[in-house]
């Protein structure tokens, strides 16, 4: 072999162990490598698609939840006329407001996004939108079919890991776990204060307002949140007087800080809003690791993660919830944790996954079932009212109601449903309002109900709205003014009034304590089976109000004071259905339950008003006289008088006016009135019949002339002056301001001047009446302004013959001029003796 | 070429082919090291999957199709009476809706049949009693469905939420190691 064959071979033996030595490590290495395995990328997107489908299953469960609860709040407030006192309006006095389907398909698709919100907001594992969902509503009978569609994507995003991560735990004190509101310890003194603020400072030194400014929020003693005084609000200080409550245990975000939900980080970490699953790591106590490894969302920060953050070490806050028992619960957990940010935000996301959350589901209802109620109720409404409200026999109006309630086959009827608080918060302040609507000033009896459970009331112009949700402002207005008052003294059967500033009712069993401040006073009455009600009267135009009673000051008065009776026109009653049943929150079948008000009062109005007779019958100007006979029904109230200048059948038409009311008094078969018109003339009259219910009946108008039956009285004064030229006169007439009868002249038109020759040359005033009957000349003064008609008038008169002595008389006219000049129209003053 | 020289030309090749192999030899260590370690943690994600699928799976399952219903178990349970009826009803009513698991968690926020339902189901079944799995349920506490059979060492969680009256229940699934 020669030298070059020698080197060919030795690199191919070199060559060949190579490749032996290649092929060793690839069948002892890489052979080793998993095959059946894909890649950690699109392990990651299958896991988030996992996510993607816990949270679907998540929408899914919450519409089916969702949709039952909408059914059952739309059967709760289904009217289109408002509420009366926790019910739905389905008719009242003037109109019938029962809902169409097309309304009741327009709410349940309200009412489900809105019912479904707060479950998607709840959803941990990953950022769920709210009000997401265009809802397609389909009905085939006995099914409702609803179709969610997502506007937004459901985003499932995994982020980075991190791993053995300081863990903290956080809380809010509760005032009475510490001895004192505040020490005065001064945080500053301490070591690394720049860092750890408040913190700093040893457990034992710190007060309640220390540890509020160390943990961020605390809870007082008597409930109210205060937070750490930073920005604009000076929640909490060194004592309590000074100290303003916030809302709520507030995080940075602005979230309710909730245990198992609310971490503290640094920003910079993990942005706020992710989603990040937490295991702690060296567990002693696996059951506490249990109960706490899960996901939680980082909302909130602190000093401490901050500082740390920017020293390279990772750090995150738990909070653990309210009070010192809850924090040393949860002392069992280590203090090193691993950190998956399974739903990042920004650039911390690295693997992104997204659905639309689009849900289906049906619900065995029709809203069919509303037709059916209405009939039922109409049916009722009609049978009530015809039946129940003038009941002759032993039966009580409740009774009544009852027994037609039982009659109806379609729906199972009662008075009441709810919980506890909720009729006896409705059934008060009903009570309430009804005493008020009275328009008569008295009390009401309200009966205190059986209640298992104590039901505290708080009365004021906000809990009021937010206890009733009434909608009409007139009953807020109404209910609103029996909050500050309270009396419990009476003087002459008249309560004093007392304003307190807040007013507590706790309600219990056939009893009631009332508690406020009053004035300088704390006043405290206890009630026992019923509650008087003083419905104070105020004016016609501001109504009633209010006031609680004293129960002595009661007892002492009561039979000097008048008793109200109120009558139930407006009816809350609960349906139930027969056909439609859910489970309800507590697993349980239960009926649909609608809360409805209908008005079932006496809707037939009185008689119309027989043998009215509208006569002049007075003398005095511009009035004239209404007599009629009394109507004959059990439940009239009052008659109404009004008139118009021309013929009318309506009394809201344009130019009717109210001129009166009377009372309708029992026994009396016949009343007559006089009312005071604008002016004399021809006018149209009608007398309505009213009931209780405040119907009121039909009428004819009649037509009435009211004439102007007094003559003006005396003038004043007469004088005369000579110009110059004899026979001719200026006379002068101080007019009158009074009729005949006294009073007050408006209608002076003109005087008549009657002039005769002076018998014997005097002017008596025994002569008056012969110069009257037998004048020489008479001449009229009129065409003067009438508005100068106070003031003197003077006219320029012929007497024809010079050099004699007259008898001078003015008479006042008005409009209408009588025939004879009767005595009361003149006076001594009448009359003056002229020499020519 | 002498016979030295052809000597030391083999010797020369023979220390090359030596440094290489020694170099592929500690280039494949680091190689394999590195291998072994994503190895770990594909399965560790693969495992993490299979359990989001367990739990969905359960989650998902028509109570009607449970091993513990289908086998018409509740029969041979030794309970008193009349919670027996109670479970039994709250039973045929769940399979007459066509519930699945997921609802019997959401129902049992206060009622107890739905909670003994879900019990018997969970502790009943071949895949999910292996597990052990916790529920975390707002103001009622903890409750632990299942302690897992033989599961003496427990590996990582899967976690999955459900409405529950008007919050919300976190379901807690561990798997136990072995």
């Amino acid at each position: 072999m020669n030298n070059k064959a020698q080197e060919i071979l030795g690199f191919m033996t070199a060559f060949a162990v190579l490749v032996a030595v290649s092929v060793f490590f690839y069948y002892y290495y890489a052979a080793g490598q998993p095959e059946n395995f894909i890649g950690q990328a699109p392990l990651q997107l299958l896991i988030a698609a996992k996510e993607a489908e816990k949270a679907q299953l998540y929408v899914e469960q919450s519409a089916a939840f969702s949709t039952v609860h909408a059914l059952q709040e739309v059967a709760k407030d289904s009217s289109v006329c408002g509420r009366y006192f926790g019910s739905s309006v389905w008719s009242n006095k003037t109109q019938e407001c029962s809902p169409s389907k097309e309304e009741l398909t327009k709410r349940f698709a309200n009412a489900v996004n809105k019912e479904l919100n707060p479950f998607l907001v709840q959803y941990k594992g990953a950022f769920i939108p709210q009000n997401n969902y265009e809802l397609s509503i389909t009905e085939k009978v006995p099914t409702l079919f609803i179709k969610g569609t997502a506007k937004e994507d459901l985003v499932v995003s995994s982020g980075i890991i991190f791993p053995n991560v300081r863990v903290t735990r956080y809380y809010a004190p509760y005032e009475l776990d510490f001895q004192k509101w505040s020490t005065g310890v001064d945080y500053k003194q301490y070591p690394q204060a720049d860092i750890y603020a408040w913190c700093v400072v040893p457990q034992k030194l710190r007060g309640f307002y220390e540890e509020v400014q160390c943990q961020g929020s605390g809870v007082s003693s008597t409930g109210k949140i205060y937070s750490y005084s930073l920005g604009p609000i000076q929640s909490i200080q060194p004592t309590p007087e000074a100290s303003k409550p916030v809302e709520k245990i507030s995080t940075k975000t602005n979230t309710e800080a909730t245990p198992h939900r609310t971490i503290a980080v640094a920003e910079d970490m993990i942005p706020y809003g992710s989603r990040v699953k937490i295991e702690f790591v060296g567990c002693r106590d696996q059951a506490c690791c249990d109960a706490w490894n899960g996901d939680y969302i980082a909302e909130d920060t602190g000093a401490a993660m901050i500082n740390d953050w920017k020293r390279g070490i990772a750090h995150i806050d738990l909070y653990t919830g309210v009070g010192r028992k809850m924090f040393e619960e949860s002392a069992c957990l280590p203090d090193l944790a691993n950190l998956n940010i399974i739903s990042a935000i920004g650039d911390k996301a690295q693997y992104t996954y997204k659905i639309k959350p689009n849900f289906k589901t049906s619900l065995a209802y029709s809203f069919d079932e509303y037709k059916l109620l209405n009939d039922s109720l109409l049916k009722l409404s009609d049978q009530i009212s015809k039946q129940c409200y003038q009941l002759q026999g032993q039966e009580t109006l409740n009774q009544c109601i009852n027994r037609i309630l039982s009659s109806d086959k379609a729906f199972e009827w009662s008075f009441e449903c709810g919980t506890d608080e909720e009729k006896v918060v409705y059934s008060f302040l009903e009570a309430m309002h009804l005493c008020t609507q009275t328009e008569q000033e008295g009390y009401c009896i309200y009966e205190i109900p059986s209640l298992s459970e104590k039901v505290d009331i708080e009365f004021s112009l906000d809990q009021i709205t937010k206890l009733t949700s009434v909608t009409s402002a007139s009953i807020r207005e109404n209910l609103s003014q029996v909050a500050p008052y309270f009396t419990n003294k009476f003087t002459e059967s008249k309560p004093e009034l007392g304003v307190c500033q807040t007013l507590t009712l706790t309600f219990g069993n056939k009893e009631t304590v009332v508690k406020g401040r009053c004035g300088n006073q704390d006043v405290s009455f206890t009630y026992r089976n019923e509650i008087p009600l003083y419905s104070k009267r105020l004016s016609e135009q501001k109504g009633n109000f209010i006031l609680f009673i004293d129960p002595l000051a009661y007892q002492n008065n009561k039979e000097n004071i008048n008793k109200l009776t109120v009558q139930k026109k407006q009816l809350r009653i609960c349906a139930q259905s027969k056909q439609y049943t859910f489970l309800d929150s507590s697993g349980k079948k239960a009926p649909i339950t609608y809360k409805i008000s209908f008005f079932a009062g006496d809707a037939v109005p009185p008689a119309e008003v027989k043998n009215i007779i509208i006569a002049d019958t007075l003398r005095a100007e511009e009035n004239i006289t209404i007599a009629f006979d009394a109507n004959t029904e059990e439940d009239m109230s009052h008659y109404d008088l009004y008139y118009a200048a021309k013929a009318f059948s309506k009394t809201d038409e344009e130019g009717v006016q109210k001129i009166g009311s009377i009372l309708h008094e029992k026994g009396k078969a016949k009343y007559e009135t006089t009312v005071k018109l604008p002016n004399d003339g021809t006018f149209y009259f009608a007398v309505t019949a009213v009931d209780t219910s405040k119907n009121e009946g039909i009428f004819v108008a009649k037509e009435g002339n009211s004439k102007d039956d007094l003559n003006p009285g005396p003038v004043q004064k007469v004088e005369y002056t000579k110009p110059g030229l004899a026979p001719i006169i200026d006379f002068t007439v101080t007019p009158p301001v009074l009729n005949e009868d006294g009073s007050p002249l408006k209608d002076l038109e003109s005087y008549k001047i009657y002039a005769r020759e002076a018998v014997g040359g005097a002017c008596l005033p025994t002569d008056i009446a012969i110069v009257l009957t037998n004048p020489k000349n008479v001449f009229r003064i009129k065409d003067f302004e009438k508005l100068s008609a106070k003031q003197h008038i003077t006219r320029n008169i012929n007497l024809q013959t010079s050099g004699k002595q007259y008898c001078i008389v003015a008479i006042a006219d008005d409009e209408v001029e009588e025939e004879a000049v009767q005595t009361t129209q003149y006076s001594e003053n009448s009359s003056i003796s002229v020499q020519t | 070429m002498n016979k030295r020289a052809v000597i030391e030309e083999w010797g020369n090749i023979f220390i090359a082919v030596g440094i290489s192999v020694i170099t592929l030899f500690v280039f494949g260590i680091f190689v394999s090291s590195d291998a072994v370690k994503k190895e770990k943690e594909i399965v560790e994600k693969d495992a993490q999957l299979q359990r989001e699928n367990t739990l969905l799976n359960y989650l998902r399952t028509p109570v009607s199709q449970t091993d513990f219903v289908a086998s018409g178990a509740l029969s041979n349970e030794n309970i008193f009476p009349l919670v027996k009826a109670d479970i039994e009803k709250t039973q045929n009513y769940a399979i007459e809706n066509n519930l699945r698991v997921a609802d019997l968690f959401t129902l049992m926020a206060s009622n107890e049949a739905y909670q003994r339902l879900l019990e018997f189901i969970t502790r009943n079944d071949k895949e999910f009693s292996k597990h052990r799995i916790t529920v975390l349920r707002p103001e009622k506490g903890i409750l632990f469905l299942t302690a897992g059979k033989g599961c003496a060492e427990v590996s990582k969680t899967s976690t999955a939420y459900l409405p529950y009256n008007n919050t919300v229940v976190n379901i807690i699934m561990i798997a136990c190691k072995g």
